[in-house]
């Protein structure tokens, strides 16, 4: 295997496919990268078993070929070589000699048919998206996903493809996510998408994750693939492939509650910022800050014994019924305020010990239910 | 000011529980146990029992055979919880610095009281009501109070007086020390030292060299007559740290599902305590004590705040699993001697209510189990896998209860 490349395009494609690498695998030989050099173009590939990410980058390939370089010691070389043209070769020992300039370093390399590939994605549905449109729907989605193994199903989030079951909600194309305590549902219109199409799998937050890192703020078409066990995306020269939660989702539709007591419209960015300075003092409080309204006013109250209070009033417009008290955690409220990017924000409120409702005033489709804390005043 | 500490230890506690309800066992040797089996041991034995030769956790089957006449009696729980409770009440009378240290053992501060005076009370009022007896040891620390009641039982009174201490307990056995178990006093003993007064002799650094910093601390400080003067009040844990439950075994073990076992019965022992008092927590604890004096010990950061017992129980086993290897256990000493479970970073009256209906109905399940289990005594409703591990010996709130400020 011989080529030559940019240092740029061979950093972008390595720092890419080395998050997916697993360095704390019983399995060795996937701490590696593949390198694959084929005509005009160099494929990167790695794999963790869970998930696998393949790059092309073009390249002047003078003998095709293909070599596992150690992904750690691939990552580290890489991003500190000179931004110049970069020469591999590798001899018939496996050694990977990679040149610049004048000079030169050696890398053991392993031979590429040891390395485990993910089985090929079949009987496929297949449909395509505006990749930065989709990319604001993982944005407002992934971060309600579980982080705990005992919650599996909630590691992911719910793709559904199809016409939604809820009356009066058009999408076609839905993502959603829940740890148990807070929801977050996007919905999209997206042509292309027919009943051909219907299903709904849990894909793992994971490789959300990094196909976000790929297309945030991009545009262009994602093709988005899916079977019974997998699915891949292609957006471009990258693709990424991934297994599927198996396991049964719960029944988000149950939980969006369907009408309030309370209305609220308030500025996005005011109800952020007074819900970080709360945050500050609620923070040795396990997060607890509460919701009043007072005087046609919204306040946003934390009170930590030996640590201090805070009552930040905001101005807002009020439907409804003109009293409320709730308690959340701060933080399931600041993870929404801080991805919503419309101007102002609805909050919907049914008493201290039902879910809260946030949406954006205008534009997208989305809903993100919050259950209020349950503190000893509320119980009373 | 110095502290003057009371300490109370209920004679023969089970046994005597026993003899109390049904007269026609007073004045006989019996033995609580689970029956006549190999696998089931002496919870407790009356003294006219202890007189034969019949010890606390010898095998049911050995004891019968030491003492034919010896009358086995199933044990029953609930009338010993009730028992304890209502002893642990009385105490309270007198000052609410009363901690629960087993089901039939208090620490109570009694440095504002008149010390003797409470003490004859108490001895009294249980003598009247249950018709029981108790040692009571007065001195001015926990480790002296302890030690007093073990010199004169049963039915003691000894008050150890800070300046009595060196003349009074020089000639005591180091195994009476509360801590100094079996193992401990012969390591000891091979050091020649066999008495408090030897103990009170060696220097700290040969003790600390020999048994590590904690342990030879503590040996040293046991041997200077000091001790902790700090009583954790049961009841009235405002804003705990942490709460735990932990649980010397009666025998070593290498099988990892007795020790499971165990980790099972105290993971709800704690679980009941967080919902008793309206606490959660975030960290757990688990630790093992071994054969060879070594402790293993790990924490774990969970996402969501838990009081479920049965879900601390799950977590703390998966510590176990993912730490502890099965051959390892065998490895250590004699096995496992000492399980502990703690719950810490506790949140007090708050409630993350779930989304889903099932989780807040299994949370309602949980206290209409606990509310049952207050009426009518503790054990009354378990979840079925508990019914199969009755922690031989003390059970119960038993097991070493205790809370950090």
């Amino acid at each position: 295997m011989e080529f030559t490349i940019s240092k740029d395009k061979l950093a972008r494609g390595v720092q890419m496919v080395e998050r997916v690498v697993s360095t704390k695998s019983t399995l060795p030989i996937i701490g590696n990268v593949l390198f694959e050099a084929q005509k005009g173009k160099l494929k990167l590939s790695a794999n963790n078993l869970e998930m696998g990410m393949e790059v092309e980058v073009p390249a002047e390939v003078q003998k095709e070929g293909s070599i596992l370089v150690p992904a750690k010691t691939l990552a580290g070389i890489v991003s500190k070589l000179p931004n110049t043209k970069i020469s591999f070769k590798v001899n018939d020992r496996g050694l990977v000699k990679i040149s610049y300039n004048e000079s030169h370093l050696g890398i053991h390399g392993l031979p590429a048919d040891e390395f485990p590939t993910l089985p090929k994605i079949k009987e496929n549905k297949v449909f395509k998206v505006e990749s930065g449109q989709f990319a604001s729907m993982i944005a407002e989605t992934i971060f309600s996903v579980s982080s705990s193994e005992d919650k599996y199903v909630l590691t992911g989030v719910l793709l559904e493809v199809g016409k939604s079951k809820t009356n009066g909600d058009s999408s076609n194309l839905r993502l959603v996510a829940t740890d148990g305590y807070r929801l977050a549902k996007r919905g999209e219109k997206v042509t292309g998408i027919t009943a051909a199409h219907e299903m709904s799998v849990i894909v793992p937050a994971k490789a959300l994750g990094e196909l976000n890192k790929v297309i945030a703020e991009s545009s262009g078409d994602l093709s988005i693939i899916i079977s019974a066990e997998q699915i891949a995306f292609k957006y471009g020269d990258v693709y990424i492939v991934s297994r599927l939660i198996q396991g049964q989702f719960p029944d988000y539709k149950q939980v969006i509650p369907k009408k309030s007591k309370t209305t609220i419209i308030s500025s996005t960015s005011l109800f952020l910022e007074s819900a970080q300075r709360a945050a500050v003092i609620a923070s040795s409080n396990a997060n607890i800050i509460r919701l009043e309204i007072k005087d046609g006013k919204l306040h946003v109250i934390a009170n930590t014994p030996d640590v201090g209070q805070v009552d930040e009033v905001l101005p807002v417009e009020i439907k409804g019924e003109e009293k409320a008290q709730v308690a959340f955690n701060v933080r399931l409220l600041m993870d929404v305020l801080k991805v919503l990017e419309t101007e102002k924000v609805t909050l919907e409120l049914s008493g201290p010990l039902n879910p809260g409702l946030l949406r954006p005033t205008e534009g997208s489709d989305y809903t993100y239910v919050v259950m209020p804390i349950r503190t000893q005043e509320a119980a009373a | 000011m110095p502290k003057t500490i009371l300490h109370i230890d209920m004679n023969a506690f089970f046994a005597s529980v026993e003899q109390a309800a049904n007269p026609a066992l007073r004045g006989k040797p019996i033995a609580v146990g689970g029956g006549i089996k190999k696998s089931s041991v002496v919870a407790a034995a009356s003294y006219e029992a202890k007189a034969l030769g019949i010890k606390t956790a010898m095998s049911t089957w050995d004891a019968k055979k030491i003492c034919p006449q010896l009358i086995i009696v199933i044990g029953d729980m609930t009338k010993y919880v009730y028992t304890s409770r209502e002893i642990m009440k009385m105490l309270r009378d007198y000052t609410d610095l009363v901690e629960v240290f087993s089901i039939d053992e208090a620490f109570v501060d009694v440095s504002k009281l008149d010390a003797i005076q409470v003490a004859k009370d108490i001895k009294r009022r249980i003598k009247d009501r249950f018709n029981l007896t108790c040692s009571i040891g007065i001195g001015p620390n926990k480790t002296m109070a302890k030690l007093a009641g073990e010199l004169q039982k049963p039915d003691g009174l000894v008050v150890l007086r800070p300046e009595d201490i060196p003349e009074k307990i020089k000639d005591v056995p180091v195994g009476e020390l509360c801590g100094v178990g079996r193992k401990l006093e012969k390591y000891l003993a091979e050091m020649e030292i066999k008495t408090i007064g030897e103990l009170n002799r060696c220097p700290r650094d040969v003790l600390v060299k020999r048994f590590g910093a904690a342990y030879g601390e503590n040996l040293y400080a046991m041997g200077q007559g000091q001790g902790s003067t700090t009583v954790f009040p049961y009841y009235h844990e405002t804003d705990a740290k942490s709460m735990g439950h932990s649980y010397t075994l009666p025998k070593f073990t290498k099988d990892m599902n007795e020790v499971k076992g165990y980790l099972l019965r105290l993971a709800e022992q704690v679980g009941r305590r967080l919902r008793r008092d309206n606490y959660r927590g975030k960290v757990l604890h688990v630790s093992l004590g071994f054969g060879d004096f070594k402790f293993w010990g790990k924490q774990k950061k969970v996402e969501d705040y838990i009081d479920d017992g049965y879900e601390i129980f799950k977590l703390a086993e998966k510590i176990l699993d993912d730490e502890i290897e099965i051959e390892d256990l065998s490895q250590r000493g004699r096995g496992v001697r000492f399980v502990d479970v703690s719950v810490s970073n506790l949140i007090h009256n708050i409630d993350q209510i779930s989304l889903f209906e099932s989780i807040e109905k299994g949370k309602l399940a949980l206290k209409a189990m606990d509310e049952i289990n207050d009426r009518f005594g503790e054990f009354t409703v378990e979840r079925a896998g508990i019914m199969n591990t009755v922690l031989q010996g003390k059970v119960g709130m038993v097991a070493q209860d205790r809370s950090k400020k």
